[in-house]
């Protein structure tokens, strides 16, 4: 019980972009996908974006359909 | 009859964007496939992020249709085939949204209220990094006038710093040229007398106008350096 209130403190809550804007993950939104990529167009890993589990599977599949209908590159 | 989203990239070579042809081509395509469209709208017209048949622009065309289990077999088919269609990729749905709802938020852009602008958590900073330490926010009240008055007085002398670093590696830059010089020639100095023995009279002019400077050299400093010769000049032996 104890260990759970002295590390309660330390978890920082909605670090997920989704979650906090409650927005679905749209491979149409070319302007956040970009942000979630590296300049190379290589997706950024869940520490480095902040996203939940949950969406950043979401995400990785809206970067490959956005991938595949050429509105984010494959490769640089 | 299930709900699916379409996104057509046309070719825009090959159909004319200014009349309804893209309307009609997508709308055929959907019906020769047993579908039932609902809402159309032209999403984009971009460059391509890579060449897709050699074309490097195309007209995105989103759709939402109804259609059974083999309309988007059919349809890959068809966009395949067709060489009006470069790219189609068809979405299941739960329910067909508001065609103009999904346009409007594509083009509002400036609604948008995203943290996250400035890059990933950690790597966020507090301030930008060219700011000096002095902008951080004063904790007491006392504090943030004087910190509001040392920022500008900070951002004055930052550009007089960045004026001064040239000039301060010029200055160096000329400081190490003159200590170079001298060292020159007593180099010369040294190599010129052995050379300037065996080396037979030159008739050209440019070296008489060099061989006196270096015989002046030579005659000046080799007394300090050999202090057995007597400057040169030669002393009558006392034989007597």
């Amino acid at each position: 019980m104890m260990r759970n209130k002295r590390y309660k403190k330390f978890s920082e809550k909605n670090r997920c972009r989704f979650c906090r804007t409650k927005e679905e993950v749209d491979y149409k939104d070319v302007t956040i996908l970009q942000k979630l990529c590296t300049p190379q167009g290589k997706l950024f890993s869940r520490k480095r974006s902040g996203n939940c589990a949950k969406h950043q599977r979401k995400l990785k599949n809206a970067i490959k359909r956005a991938r595949f209908v050429a509105l984010m590159p494959t490769v640089g | 009859m299930n709900a699916y989203e379409g996104m057509f990239v046309i070719d825009l070579s090959e159909v004319k964007k200014d009349t309804n042809e893209v309307e009609e081509l997508v709308e055929g395509l959907i019906k020769k496939c047993g579908g039932e469209l609902a809402s159309m709208a032209r999403w984009d017209e971009r460059k391509l992020a890579y060449q897709i048949k050699g074309r490097d622009n195309g007209l995105y065309t989103l759709t939402y249709f109804n259609g059974g289990q083999d309309t988007v077999r059919q349809l890959n088919r068809e966009c395949r085939l067709s060489s009006h269609v470069l790219r189609a990729l068809f979405l299941r749905l739960k329910e067909i949204p508001d065609i103009d709802a999904v346009i409007g938020k594509k083009n509002d852009r400036a609604a948008r209220d995203d943290r996250y602008d400035d890059g990933p958590p950690h790597r966020r900073r507090e301030g930008p990094k060219d700011s000096p330490p002095a902008a951080a926010p004063a904790a007491s009240g006392e504090g943030a006038p004087k910190a509001a008055e040392a920022a500008p007085k900070a951002a004055e002398a930052a550009p007089k710093a960045a004026e001064a670093a040239p000039k301060a590696a010029e200055a160096a830059d000329s400081a190490v040229e003159p200590d170079a010089k001298p060292a020159d020639p007593a180099v010369t100095a040294e190599n010129a007398d052995p050379v300037k023995a065996d080396a037979p009279p030159v008739e050209s002019s440019e070296a008489g106008e060099g061989s006196p400077d270096a015989g002046a050299l030579s005659s000046e400093d080799s007394p300090a350096e050999s202090p057995d010769t007597d400057g040169g000049e030669e002393k009558p032996r006392a034989d007597g």
